[in-house]
């Protein structure tokens, strides 16, 4: 009876769930998985996998941090137990060291441009997962169709860090990384202005590529008139695709521009009362794991938290936002546990938000010019990088590079 | 330990209950402690703990465990009106939860696991629970198996698409 007590408790589902349930990392429930047919069993049961995601939500390994011509791959400290991972994010940083632009990264897969360095323009995007087995872990794409391409790399200026800020285009992945063979663009294109500033009328044009091949047309929405407000020198340079519909925030505006991929139908929503996009970093948007769409908003050291109630579109293409505040964070309380595990920390100046993780697990900020990254669940703050006077009050682009969610279990007889 | 633990909650717990273990051996408990088990809380409230609660898969060498937990953290929900108490005992319950988890070995953790699990402790439930996570932790399935002695009925071939599939869990 004695020795018999580990496999009466591992013999139970129920008690088999609950222990694998509290694996810090997905590679320790991965491998529990791969030992016998009854632990892959429970361990790759939907609902599991569901409540797993819920208390341990894939952690960011590194970044891809934007420097001249390209984005270079930054490991971030990890956890030992995502070593094999972390390894693994390492070993497929590709380029050889050369920077190569990178435009969306998303459940650890890398949207990419390998096109010749001297002529970007060349369209050859190509979806690189460091994470996956070597035979899945680059799909170099067809080429843009020309008509949909993003403007050369190389015309943009130095300061043009955010893709879009000068030229309002968006080339992203699906939510889930998709499989390595799907990813859409999209192009706003201003089409009417008053003066050489005031924009009036812009549409936006798609191109989606699927399974590898691209759709037969770039599809366009009607020429959109901006609401009265958005009408200055509007950029629209935060894009976050969640459940086949675009959400841009516009600078300068107090609106979100709503495209929906699938109708092409477009539309705006109110930012929250009193919140205006002034200047890039000081709101962002992010996913929710209910695919609920969230807006960030700091000012000083407050990050408010908002969230988007029900969808109820009232026709005239202007829906009031149905904010609801969830949460406020106060930023300084992180920076207050950095400069006490040694940083010194000197926190003068503004603080801007660089990207928020969904579900708000994890932001990178800008503070100084250094980049910070904020750990939300764990109260953490680390320094990614020291400031650089090159880049003057211009944000940093990054692209985070978390675990890869969820496992792939192989279905058995 | 267990008896000072006892005494000190005694005013407040009111009503004494015994509990039995399978080898016969009696505890003398509050009501308020043996409440913590989900299983002899709803005995109490059907009046069906007057000649004791006999519980005939613990033994008696795990229910004192059982009960020891259960005095140490019956402070949890009496003290709750009392702040200043329970922040004191707090460092205290974490000491000892830490103490009691990390002497846990084969076969008494596992003991302990379905001990907890037959009286419905979640607390204690979830901290065991978590230390066999925590032994499974950067472990191999090859290790896991030597470990908990689970034989791989797994073909090669499916084996190698889990790893196929998941690579980034896999060292090699």
């Amino acid at each position: 009876m004695p020795a018999a007590a580990v496999s009466v408790v591992l013999d139970d589902d129920d008690l088999l769930r609950e222990i694998i349930l509290r694996l810090a990392f997905p590679t320790d429930l991965v491998r529990a998985a791969a030992v016998c047919r009854r632990w892959l069993r429970v361990a790759s049961a939907p609902a599991f996998l569901r409540r797993y995601r819920a208390l341990h939500p894939p952690r960011v390994l590194g970044l891809f941090a934007k420097h001249a011509g390209g984005s270079l791959f930054e490991p971030l400290p990890h956890p030992r137990g995502l070593a094999a991972a972390a390894k693994g994010a390492m070993l497929g940083s590709i380029g050889g060291g050369e920077p190569l632009p990178v435009y969306d990264c998303r459940n650890g897969r890398v949207l990419m441009d390998l096109s010749d360095p001297f002529d970007r323009g060349d369209g050859t995007l190509a979806v690189v997962s460091p994470l996956l087995h070597a035979s899945r872990s680059l799909a170099v794409l067809p080429p843009v169709p020309l008509a949909a391409r993003p403007p050369p790399v190389s015309a943009m200026g130095d300061d043009d860090t955010l893709l879009g800020r000068a030229t309002d285009v968006c080339i992203l992945l699906p939510e889930d990384g998709g499989d390595g063979q799907s990813y859409t663009v999209v192009t706003l294109v201003r089409s009417k202005r008053v003066d050489w500033r005031v924009w009036w009328e812009f549409f936006a044009k798609v191109s989606v590529l699927r399974a590898g091949a691209w759709d037969d047309d770039v599809r366009a929405t009607a020429p959109v008139e901006l609401p009265a407000r958005c009408r200055g020198d509007t950029t629209w340079n935060r894009a976050l695709l969640v459940q086949g519909k675009l959400y841009v925030l516009g600078m300068q505006s107090h609106a979100i521009l709503v495209l929906d991929l699938a109708s092409m139908a477009t539309s705006f929503i109110n930012l929250p009362d009193g919140v205006r996009h002034e200047e890039d970093g000081d709101l962002d948007l992010f996913r929710s794991n209910d695919a609920g769409v969230n807006l960030i908003h700091v000012n000083g050291f407050q990050a408010r938290l908002w969230r988007r109630g029900g969808d109820d579109d009232d026709g005239d293409g202007m829906t009031a936002g149905n904010w609801v505040l969830v949460d406020d964070i106060g930023v300084r309380r992180g920076f207050d546990h950095l400069a006490k595990v040694g940083g010194e920390m000197d926190i003068g100046g503004p603080v801007g938000v660089i990207k928020v993780g969904d579900d708000c697990e994890f932001m990178f900020l800008c503070v100084d010019g250094d980049v910070l990254y904020m750990d939300i669940r764990r109260r953490m703050v680390k320094k990614i990088f020291e400031a650089s006077p090159k880049r003057g009050g211009v944000l940093p682009v990054i692209h985070p590079l978390t675990m890869v969610w969820p496992p792939i279990f192989p279905v058995l007889e | 330990m267990a008896a000072a633990a006892a005494e000190a909650t005694t005013d407040g717990g009111g009503k004494m209950i015994i509990l039995i273990s399978a080898d016969g051996k009696r505890f003398e408990v509050t009501e308020a402690v043996a409440s913590q088990s989900q299983l002899i809380s709803n005995m109490i409230e059907d009046d069906c703990t007057e000649n004791g609660v006999r519980l005939p898969n613990v033994d008696g060498d795990i229910l004192t465990m059982v009960v020891d937990y259960c005095n140490m953290h019956a402070g949890d929900a009496a003290a709750a009106g009392d702040t200043m108490k329970a922040s004191s005992t707090e460092e205290e319950l974490k000491k000892f939860d830490a103490e009691l988890v990390q002497a846990l070995e084969n076969p008494v953790l596992f003991k302990l696991i379905l001990a907890a699990n037959f009286l419905n402790i979640k607390s204690l439930l979830d901290m065991t629970c978590q230390r066999v996570a925590d032994m499974m932790s950067g472990k191999t399935p090859e290790q896991m198996r030597e470990t908990f002695s689970i034989e791989n009925d797994f073909t090669p071939e499916e084996e190698a698409a889990i790893r196929q599939e998941n690579a980034w869990a896999f060292d090699d």
